[in-house]
Parts: structure tokens; sequence; C-alpha cells
């Protein structure tokens, strides 16, 4: 399916390991939501699982000018904490692709060329390689404050 | 004058194995030795020490071809270490799953053999046939299970999901339509294999067949005080072949056995044939029988049902037993989960079984029939890896006392 919106939700993480399936679990949350609402047409979601930089990032298209890339990011906070962040403060290699492709780091590529904002979570726990499923109770807290925080970002006001 | 011929890798099967034939002077195999030459893929020990959880969804990667089986017979196996009762739905819904699979395996199978079987001008036809059943069959793995090569809803304690209820009449409404297609298909197939005129007697063996479940596969049928495992350098009486061989030999009652379709056919349908026609007509005919399960299941599947039951991961240390019938035959997967880990994960799979009585069946008809007898068994040697050399100045393999049970 071709990513053909002016405004791409990203859920990023691999929802095997714990709290590194927020973003996934965002974007169905999202889903939720707008379930009985209007979803705004230039607005799309994805659970682009692990993928993202491989088949999300680095395959832009003509129409894309803003991406939110859901995940969880460490910062100095308690868990469940979100913050917004400008992909420069995000640590190198963390959207790297590694399918050897000439593009490492594809989402600071894109953020040269459209708006990048990632909304962040601290996680409390992520269980690789232990396969663990289903959020911590402090970041499955975090879901409905994400949303917000998402709603905000693509002009859909409460 | 004895001569040696050798087929490596053998063709038309999935993973890689060699069969090594002598012949007299008339080319009539005086002794036939098959066996695995794929690399291991240590699976059971990448999933020790991890989290329940982590075994299904790593051993599903063991390949490609058969991933429900493995998948069931992970979780099988540990619902037994953690003493875990699935529910009722749970129980109809992985059974579903695998009838769906036993379809499109089969029919991968058909494809595999159509070369031997199928004339010129049906050919086209014959493969849009099997195509037909197998996305269909896939079409029902996908729904139930989560995905059609790697299910991710299958999980200890049951299903993560149970279908809806317009996913179940859709179903079953899909089912039924493909029955009369895949009768006409099972028909056609037997029909050739009949016809083909392969030599009266081709593959047949003494060895006793086993199987644990008509279709599915049954814990309590699997004696593990029965089985025994031997080193291939104590089962192969060439010391080359012997270092080369990297799968183990597993015994019932002492000896080698045959295992998938046909003795699950012998095992419960009082099935009396042998050989490798009787091999294909009890795969094929065993295709409707999946598809009859299968639509059985779909019509008293109660989709408000609970599919999945609570349970303490922290184990007791209990050896836990899953018994699948794959396709291509018996699948035990053995697991303990002990404080919340797994400490010991071992894997028995379905050509492992088959290996050493595959090449001694080839014996007593002319070595171009050798390739016959051994697709008969729809071998499938990805999985069936469990000895790697350590030493590669001398190619010598693990001990025998290594081999644990």
């Amino acid at each position: 399916m071709p990513y053909d919106a002016e405004i791409l939700v990203v859920g990023c993480g691999n929802i095997l390991f714990k709290d590194d399936g927020f973003g996934p679990e965002v974007i169905k949350a999202l889903e939720e939501y707008f379930k009985d609402k209007e979803k705004p047409e230039n607005v799309m979601f994805i659970d682009a699982g692990t993928g993202g930089p491989h088949f999300v990032f680095s395959l832009p298209h003509e129409q894309w000018k803003k991406m939110i890339v859901v995940d969880v990011v460490e910062f100095n906070a308690e868990p469940g904490t979100l913050r917004k962040f400008e992909v420069t403060e995000i640590p190198k290699g963390s959207y790297e692709n590694m399918h050897t492709w000439p593009v490492s780091q594809p989402l600071h590529e894109l953020s040269e060329k459209i708006d990048v904002v990632v909304i962040g979570c601290k996680p409390e726990e992520i269980s690789a390689p232990n396969v663990e499923m289903g959020l911590t109770p402090p970041v499955k807290k975090a879901i409905p404050r994400a949303i917000q925080m998402i709603l905000e970002e693509i002009g859909v006001s409460k | 004058m004895s001569e040696r011929i050798v087929i490596s890798p053998t063709s038309r099967q999935e993973g890689h194995a060699e069969l090594v034939m002598e012949v007299d002077d008339e080319g009539i195999v005086t002794k036939g030795r098959y066996f695995s030459i794929t690399p291991v893929r240590g699976l059971e020990k990448i999933v020790t020490g991890k989290a329940p959880e982590t075994a299904p969804v790593i051993v599903q990667r063991i390949c490609g071809v058969c991933p429900i089986p493995h998948t069931l017979a992970s979780v099988e196996a540990i619902d037994d270490s953690l003493d875990i009762e699935v529910p009722k739905a749970g129980r109809l819904l992985r059974e579903l799953t695998l009838a769906a699979h036993h379809v499109n395996s089969h029919a991968i199978h058909h494809f595999l053999i159509a070369p031997d079987f199928v004339p010129e001008n049906m050919m086209v036809d014959a493969i849009n046939s099997i195509s037909e059943i197998r996305k269909n069959a896939q079409y029902v793995v996908d729904m139930v299970a989560g995905e059609g090569i790697h299910p991710s809803d299958i999980r200890i304690g049951g299903m993560a999901d149970n279908i809806t209820e317009l996913a179940r009449k859709r179903l079953y409404a899909r089912l039924k339509q493909l029955k009369p297609k895949l009768n006409e298909h099972v028909e056609l197939m037997i029909g050739l294999i009949e016809d083909k005129g392969l030599p009266e007697g081709l593959g047949v063996h003494n060895q006793p067949t086993l199987a644990s479940h008509q279709l599915y596969g049954d814990r309590t049928k699997f004696d593990l005080d029965r089985f025994t495992e031997v080193m291939p350098e104590s089962w192969y009486d060439d010391p080359e072949i012997a270092k080369r061989a990297c799968s183990t030999i597993p015994l019932y009652d002492g000896r080698n056995v045959e295992v998938g379709p046909r003795a699950r056919m012998v095992e419960f349908q009082g099935f009396k044939e042998r050989g490798v026609v009787a091999q294909h007509v009890a795969r094929a005919l065993e295709m409707k029988t999946a598809l009859s399960r299968a639509i059985e299941i779909l019509d008293e599947l109660d989709t408000s049902a609970p599919v999945r039951a609570d349970f303490d991961e922290r184990g007791t240390g209990k050896l836990g037993i899953g018994a699948i019938e794959g396709p291509r035959g018996l699948d035990v997967h053995m697991a303990k989960v002990e404080n919340g880990k797994i400490q010991f994960y071992s894997a028995l799979v379905p050509t492992t079984w088959n290996i050493p009585t595959m090449g001694p069946a080839t014996e007593g008809f002319h070595h171009e029939y050798g390739p016959h007898v051994i697709r008969a068994y729809d071998p499938c040697l990805s999985c069936a890896t469990h000895v790697m050399v350590v030493d590669d100045e001398d190619k010598s393999v693990i001990k025998d006392e290594m081999v644990r049970i």
C-alpha cells in the first residue's frame, strides 16, 4: 500500500518485547479512537513494526509534509513519561537501516526535507531477547496522552 | 563388481540430503544409505534460558515449509510443562490451523512430484489446481492463526483470539466450495500415480509405522520410554558417511520407523498398503480427511468461547511433551520450564524418523527408481539436523555420550 498522505503517523517497535511494542500499540489505539469519528483525509496511520527505517523512512513520497514517529525513547524520566523530540535529539543509530542501503540514517536524512517529530515514551522494560508480549502498566497508561499529543500534531482539536 | 551411485543433493525435496546407492552389474541397488547434509540451525540452544513465549516464535522459524507443526508442537510442549488446560475452542482453532496446513503442504508435494507423474499436456491444469487449493488452505491459516507462514496467534495456553462469526461463516463457505475441486484433484493425482507403472513392491520395507493421531497429534500416544536415539557414526556402516551425516537416528522400540501420511492411515484407518505408490495415495487421501475435518470444526466452533487459558509461567521443571502430526509425520518437541525460563528444549522432527528407513527402502530395485522412493517420503531436512562438526581438521562430530535425551 502506498503511503501517499501528507501527514504520516508511524508507530515503530517490536511487539514481542514488552514496552518496545508501544508504537504499534498507539497506532492500534488511534485507529480505535477514529472508529466513530471523522479522520482527516490527509493523514495516514502506519504500524511499521521493526521495518520503519527500511520500508517507510527511506522511501519518501512527493506528497509527504510531516511525519510523526511514535516509539520508546530512553531519556532521564519516570517510565511512561512522554516527550516530543526533534530528530536531532535522537541518538544516532536509533533508526539505522541495517539493510545495506546507502542511507544509514534515513530518519535524519528525511528530517532535512520534511517536518519530522518523534513522540517518545520512556520504557520501563524491554524484554529482548525474551519474547514477553504486552506493555508494562506505566507505559500502557501513557497511550491516551500520546493520542492527545498526536492529535495536536495533526491539527485535530479536541 | 559393485558400483556406487551418489545423488547429492537429492532434488525436488526440501533441504539438502545425499543418497548413496551400491549397485550390482544389473544396476540393482544392493545397499542404500540416505542422510542429511543440511547445516545445523541450533534453535534449541537459542531458546534455552529464555522466556517461554520465546520458543514458539523462534522455533517456528526453523523452516518455512512446516512452521505450523513446529509452532504447535512448541506450545503443546510448554502447555504440558506448565500444566495448562487449553480451552476447547482454542484446541479446535489449533486443530483447524493444522488441518488447513496439511492440505497446503500435501499440495506442495504434488507440485514437487508432478514431473514424475503428470504428463506434459496436463501439467498446466495440475499446477493451477494445486495453486487454487493452496491459496484457499493458506487463507484459512492466515485468518485463523494470524499469518500464513509464521503464525503469530498460536500462543501458549491456546490462541491469541477467537475468530469472528463472520469469519467463521466465510471460511466455512469457502472450504465447502473447495471440496469438489479438491476431490477432483485427489482423484486425478491418485489415478496418475497408479497408472505410472512403477514396479510392484517398490519402496516396500518391513519397518513399523509410528503415528500418534489421525491428523492432529496426541502426546499420550508417544511413549518416551520406548524412544532411543543413536549417533550417525554407530548407525551408518560407512565411516565417511557417518562423519558427514548430520542428523541423529531416532528409534522406537529399538527400531527405525516410518512416519507420515501412510503411517497415520495404517495406525488409525486400517490401511494395509506399503511402498511408494501407497505412500502417495495415503498422502493424497489425507488431503480429503484434513479438509473434511476443517469443515467439521468450522461448523461446530463457538466463536464467542474463550480460546486461551491464563497461566503461571514460572513452571516447575516438569518435562512437557508436544506431539503433533505434521504433514511429513510425528513432530515431538520437549520443553522444561522453571523459574520463568526454558531450561531444556529438544525437537524430534518428522523426517528425522524417516531418514534411516528411506535409504534401505531403495534396495532391490534399479537405482533409477531411487529418487522415486526418496520423494515418496516428502522429505524435509531443514529441521532434522542435530549434529555438528566440531573439529574442522578431522571432521569429527560430537561424541555419543554428549547426546542427551
